[in-house]
């Protein structure tokens, strides 16, 4: 590189080597193979105190999310060497040299920190940049989806799917009642559902450091703090603000889990906050949705206008949910039961799966049909166990080294069972994984996560990075 | 629920094959390997007609750049062939420093120095037996040629034609992959993201767009591309060489070769 070129040339728009024959870099070309980055589009770097924004293939900065005020970003720690997400809000000019802003983030921030708990996404490390133009703090990085995303996507959670983040989202109140922290601003797009099924509140008491730092002061309700959709009643008003307030957004949250709406939506924050402060909330909704009774009762209470009616804790506010798993768990296994059905479905498929097992061939019969039931069913949202999946996989991977013969047999019957059945009607598989695989037409592995298509290989790998 | 004793399958397949190995059969480590076995012929022949089919064109390359007619440059880089098989060539090779594209062009020059003795050795259709020639790819490797005929030394013409042919191998079998899943749409639209070229890089956003896709989708096809491009060209040069540490030196090699003055 750094040659003068003759003109006339025809140089690499990426790296800037001559180019010849067909059109392509050779040198791109190769050094893709050394892994080197090739494409450099913005070869300057956005650091944040030690965090350094990483650059997608494009050259452009990885965005994670963007809200109204602040840009997430997928960074790198140089010291730990750790991936992070960064949030970094933009102190408006206005504010930008005021000492009391800055301490005031930090101050938030701080209490923030603090607070460790399995469903909150960690915050490692905050700060302001030495010009006081920006604020960030960086966060564990969660590999997952937000609740927002999901529902926007897949459409309504069933209510014990959506009552079993309900109770994690809970725990983590828990956790921050014990600080003393309120998070201000939980709604889907701060619940983080993971590859495993775990929920992570993100974000957690950042909301008015956030807003404080980004000067973000609506003329006309003083500081308001929040989403409206997802918003307490009592935010929009001056009054003082306690964790009723989370207690009355999450029972929101959980209402667009089972709905895909918001309880009070409207146009302006006017309006909905007209509705919130006025109106019971539209229970019909959750009717249609059929929604069991015991959690209907459960949101009309965590959604009353007055935060005296609501449960007064978090801890309050478990009870409350796990009384309504138990009540749900008890009607779902009655609606469900099928015991006669589902041994005999069982049994066939086990007596079957010895069959296969020694047959190579009939095996790879199986994992057709098998392919064919999951291929039709493909449009609906499908649950398996996370463990089960992985050893699915790897018997696939071993079969097709020809080495199926090396894992245990009762192993292979229940994987052979699984397949089967991969098209679950009798709930053989645990919930769990959102993870569907089948073998298409073409003798190809696939696995469908939600609508990203993966094939065998993709998914080895990042299983590979995960672990 | 722990249903099988399955954290030693992934590990046993990479150890017994070497990582990511799909195609042992062809790898100029069994043609070394089969130099002092019986099974010889049989492992030794198909592996290496089926390397010398991807690398025929730098070899022809670096005959024409030796002034020789297309005809017989192809006449010759077949007999080279013939030539390394019959006398069993690779049964020489000095297996600590064995890399496939050193030993071709030091037995090309060896052969060519032979051939301009004598004529004897220039069998004409000499190799036919061993790699039939196609016309398609002898026009390929003409272009080849042409393309890096200015090179200063035979050497790096050769060089750069081999680092030519080696990334074609590597797209052409990704290529392969998007087709046989049904991605060949998606494969043209990204490979720009691979391969760089003159064209500047769409944006994301107007890719997604003319894609019908999110632009989160369309990042993460993108780096998925590039990695399984990664691999598929690994792949490659690990059929050439020895070893994983080999892989890097001789990627590194080649970009040397590109980018020196």
């Amino acid at each position: 590189m750094g040659t003068p070129l003759a003109s006339g040339v025809a140089v690499c728009s990426v790296c800037g080597e001559p180019v010849k024959g067909k059109g392509d870099c050779l040198a791109c070309l190769l050094r893709t193979g050394l892994e080197e980055t090739v494409v450099q589009t913005k070869p300057s770097t956005l650091a944040f105190g030690d965090f350094e924004v990483e650059q997608g293939a494009g050259g452009s900065y990885w965005e994670l999310g963007r809200g109204a005020i602040g840009v997430t970003y997928l960074a790198a720690d140089k010291v730990l060497r750790r991936r992070v997400a960064l949030k970094v809000v933009e102190v408006p000019a206005a504010v930008r040299g005021s000492q009391a802003v800055r301490e005031r983030f930090l101050r938030e921030a701080r209490a923030a920190a603090a607070l460790r708990h399995p469903n909150v996404a960690a915050v490692f490390h905050f700060g302001a940049s030495p010009d006081g133009t920006h604020c960030y703090y960086a966060m564990e990085l969660v590999e997952g989806e937000t609740l927002e995303a999901r529902i926007r996507r897949d459409g309504p959670l069933n209510a014990k799917e959506a009552l079993e983040i309900a109770i994690q989202i809970t725990r983590a109140l828990m956790a921050a009642a014990a600080h003393d922290l309120i998070h201000r601003d939980l709604k889907p797009g701060n619940i983080m559902l993971t590859t495993e099924s775990e929920v992570k509140v993100i974000d957690f008491g950042l909301a008015k450091a956030i807003t404080d730092a980004g000067g973000e002061m609506d003329l006309t309700h003083g500081e308001f703090v929040g989403t409206p959709s997802f918003a307490s009643p009592e935010q929009f008003g001056s009054g003082p603000v306690d964790a009723r307030s989370d207690i009355y957004s999450l029972g929101a949250t959980l209402w667009f889990a089972l709905t895909g709406l918001a309880p009070h939506s409207g146009k302006t924050i006017e309006e909905i906050r007209g509705r919130k402060t006025r109106d019971d909330p539209p229970v019909a909704q959750l009717v249609a949705r059929k929604v069991p009774k015991p959690l209907i009762k459960l949101l009309r209470s965590t959604l009353a206008i007055d935060p005296g009616k609501r449960p007064a804790s978090a801890r309050e506010l478990m009870e409350a949910l796990e009384s309504c798993r138990r009540k749900l768990t008890h009607r779902i296994g009655l609606a469900y039961q099928k015991p006669a059905l589902r041994s005999e479905a069982f049994d066939r498929a086990l007596t079957d799966a010895k069959a296969y097992a020694n047959n190579p061939e009939s095996l790879q019969a199986l994992f057709h049909n098998a392919a064919r039931k999951a291929a039709a069913a493909s449009r609906k949202p499908f649950k398996e166990n996370w463990a089960y999946l992985q050893a699915m996989l790897r018997l696939i991977r071993a079969y097709h080294h020809g080495e199926y013969h090396q894992v245990s047999g009762d192993a292979l019957l229940w994987i052979i069972a699984a397949l089967n059945y991969l098209v679950d009607p009798f709930d053989l598989i645990p919930d769990k994984t959102p993870f569907l695989g089948f073998v298409d037409d073409a003798n190809v592995i696939e696995f469908v996560t939600d609508k990203t298509r993966r094939t065998l290989d993709d998914f080895m790998t990042w299983e590979t990075a995960v672990r | 629920m722990i249903l099988i004793e399955t954290v030693s399958v992934n590990t046993r397949v990479r150890d017994e094959h070497g990582e990511g190995d799909l195609f042992p059969s062809t790898h100029w480590s069994v043609v070394l390997a089969a130099r002092s076995s019986q099974a010889e012929p049989e492992t030794a022949r198909p592996a290496l007609a089926e390397l010398c089919q991807i690398y025929w064109g730098p070899l022809y390359s670096f005959v024409r750049s030796r002034g020789y007619t297309v005809h017989d440059a192809q006449d010759l880089t077949q007999s080279f062939f013939a030539f390394v098989l019959e006398h069993k060539i690779y049964a020489r090779v000095d297996r600590r420093k064995g890399r496939f594209r050193s030993f071709l062009l030091a037995s090309l020059k060896n052969f060519l120095a032979n051939a301009e003795d004598s004529e004897r050795t220039l069998k004409r259709g000499g190799g036919q037996d061993f790699l039939p020639l196609h016309e398609e790819q002898a026009e390929q490797a003409e272009s080849l040629f042409q393309t890096h005929s200015r090179a200063s030394s035979e050497d790096r013409l050769f060089d750069l034609s081999w680092a030519e042919a080696l990334v074609a191998a590597g797209l052409g079998r990704l290529s392969a992959d998007y087709k046989g899943e049904s991605k060949e749409k998606l494969f043209n639209e990204l490979r720009i993201f691979v391969a760089g070229g003159v064209d500047p890089l769409p944006t994301y956003a107007e890719l997604a767009d003319r894609l019908g896709i999110a632009e989160s989708t369309l990042r993460s096809h993108v780096t998925r591309l590039r990695a399984r491009y990664r691999e598929a060209l690994r792949a490659e040069v690990r059929r050439t060489v020895n070893t994983e540490t080999e892989v890097d030196e001789e990627l590194h090699e080649l970009l040397h070769v590109l980018t020196e003055v």
